[in-house]
Order: structure tokens, then C-alpha cells, then sequence
């Protein structure tokens, strides 16, 4: 390739359309647009309408549906009541439950 | 670009039903051709230039009523245009991706559309204009090729004279040095 610069390529294009074609282009794009002025949204626009309001619809749903079980708002792990400590506090009597010492907080010695 | 005369004639025309048609192929002679080429130069590939070309004649016809005259009308159908071949490359892009990404589709379009032989720098001064941010790129368009003044294209694009002076000269250079670079 020659050497070219900026003023030299000026406003050539490389492609063109024929007379005919811009013509014909104009022609249908004029006709076309003349025969849907006017006329309510497609059946296509209408369906596409409605798919976004359908899933709009789903994700404030889905949305509702996590906020009522947010997993991060549930314990960790359910409390259980079947383990040996469990046990033998089930196995005692209210009077034997009296009767166990009790400590106050201040009770318990630090570490 | 044009005077108001014209611009009212053809608003009344096009808002007449019983004028209509005959309104929108005049207003397509006049600025039908302009209007191709401007809407081909962004989104260059010769079947997006046709889907574009329809949709803003659609959407002018549409939105007729909403055209109050304090802008030449072609200055509106310039606007009218360019947002619906920004919008053709949009739908070009994937998801959060900016059209400017797309520099790399377009000059493949473009080698596969170039249709005369023996152009290459015709072809190089386009890549050149590809590397350029779609914005600048179109604004840069307007002056260079539709020789628009600055207060038209900032009615076009909506950007400030200011900012456009300084994308152009900013762009004239880049395509110039591309140019250069490129050229063997």
C-alpha cells in the first residue's frame, strides 16, 4: 500500500450502494413504515410484554419466598435434646433438679 | 441544514392523515440518502444499515407529534437515527459489555462488506475510525463526512460544543497516526 495519509483518503468510502438500491431501500422502508403507523403493538411485543411482567412477577416472588426462610436468619443447627447431659437432666425428679447446685455468675471463677 | 418552511410542511403533512404518505416519501427524498449513510458509517454492516433505516422511519412516523419545531427537523431525524443504530449495537453486545468493545465486529463487517477493489486506504482510514469510542466516532462522523456544525451536533448527540471541538481534533489525530502507523 501507497503511502496515504488523512487528507488524500478524504470522504471515499469502500463500499457502495447503487442508485437503484438506496431507491428500492427507501421505497420499502417508506411503505412499511406507513403500513404500521398506527397499529397497536404486535402479537410478538405483546407476548415479549407479558414474559417480562410474568418474570418480574417470579422474581418478586422468589424474592419474597428467601426473606420468609432466609437460611441466615435460622440457627445454625437445631438445638438438640438427646444428648447424655440431656438425658440425665431428664432423668431427674423436680426435687432432684432442687437440689443440684446452682451457681451465680459471679460464682464461677475466671480462667 | 434546512429552513423552517420546509420543516412545518412537512410536520403538517406527515400529522394529515390524507397527506401522509405522500409526506413521508418527500421527507425521505430529501433526507433519505443522508440518513442510510449516516445510520451505514455507525453500525457499518450493509443488512444492520436496511434493519436501522426501517426502524427510525417507523419511529419518526410514530413520533411525528412530538417533533415542536425549535430544532431543524433534520437535526431531529439525525438524533432519531443515531439512537437507533446506538441501540442496534446494543443488542450487539453481551451482558454489561459497552459497545465500544464491539471495534473488533465491525472491522471484520467492514472487510467482509468492502466491496471495491483496490481501496485499501479507503478501508484503513475506516479502521482508523473504528478504534475511536462509538461516541466520538459518531460525532466525528457528523462533521467530517455530513459536515455538520458543532451547535447541530450538540443538538444531535447531546454532548456540549466544548466537549465536541476537543473529541474532534482529538480524533482527527488519532486517525491521522493510525494512519501512519498502519500505512506500508
Amino acid at each position: 500500500m501507497k503511502d496515504e495519509s488523512f487528507d488524500n483518503i478524504g470522504k471515499r468510502l469502500p463500499y457502495d450502494e447503487s442508485e437503484e438500491y438506496l431507491d428500492g431501500l427507501l421505497d420499502k422502508a417508506a411503505h412499511v413504515a406507513l403500513q404500521q403507523h398506527g397499529k397497536p403493538l404486535g402479537r410478538k411485543r405483546w407476548g415479549l410484554m407479558w414474559a417480562s411482567a410474568a418474570a418480574v412477577a417470579l422474581l418478586l416472588m422468589g424474592i419474597g419466598f428467601h426473606e420468609l426462610n432466609d437460611v441466615s436468619r435460622q440457627p445454625v443447627a437445631a438445638q438438640r435434646a438427646d444428648g447424655p447431659i440431656d438425658e440425665f437432666l431428664n432423668s431427674l425428679t423436680d426435687e432432684e433438679v432442687a437440689q443440684l447446685p446452682c451457681y451465680e455468675i459471679e460464682e464461677i471463677p475466671e480462667y | 441544514m434546512t429552513n423552517k418552511t420546509d420543516d412545518s410542511a412537512f410536520r403538517q403533512m406527515l400529522l394529515d392523515p390524507s397527506r401522509r404518505d405522500e409526506g413521508f416519501r418527500a421527507l425521505l427524498e430529501q433526507y433519505g440518502r443522508r440518513l442510510y449513510w449516516h445510520i451505514r458509517r455507525i453500525v457499518v454492516g450493509h443488512d444492520d444499515a436496511e434493519d436501522v433505516l426501517q426502524e427510525t422511519c417507523i419511529k419518526v412516523l410514530n413520533r411525528i407529534d412530538s417533533f415542536k419545531g425549535d430544532s431543524p427537523l433534520a437535526t431531529w431525524l439525525y438524533r432519531v437515527a443515531t439512537n437507533e443504530a446506538l441501540m442496534h449495537l446494543r443488542r450487539q453486545t453481551h451482558l454489561f459489555q459497552s459497545i465500544d468493545a464491539l471495534g473488533e465486529t465491525l472491522t471484520a463487517k467492514l472487510q467482509a462488506e468492502t466491496t471495491i477493489e483496490g481501496h485499501e486506504a479507503e478501508v484503513l482510514f475506516q479502521q482508523a475510525l473504528l478504534t475511536l469510542p462509538t461516541q466520538q466516532r459518531i460525532a466525528f462522523n457528523l462533521r467530517y463526512y455530513d459536515e455538520l456544525s458543532y451547535d447541530e451536533i450538540a443538538r444531535i448527540t447531546g454532548k456540549p460544543v466544548g466537549t465536541l471541538k476537543t473529541n474532534y481534533h482529538y480524533a482527527t489525530q488519532k486517525v491521522k497516526d493510525y494512519i501512519k502507523e498502519h500505512s506500508l
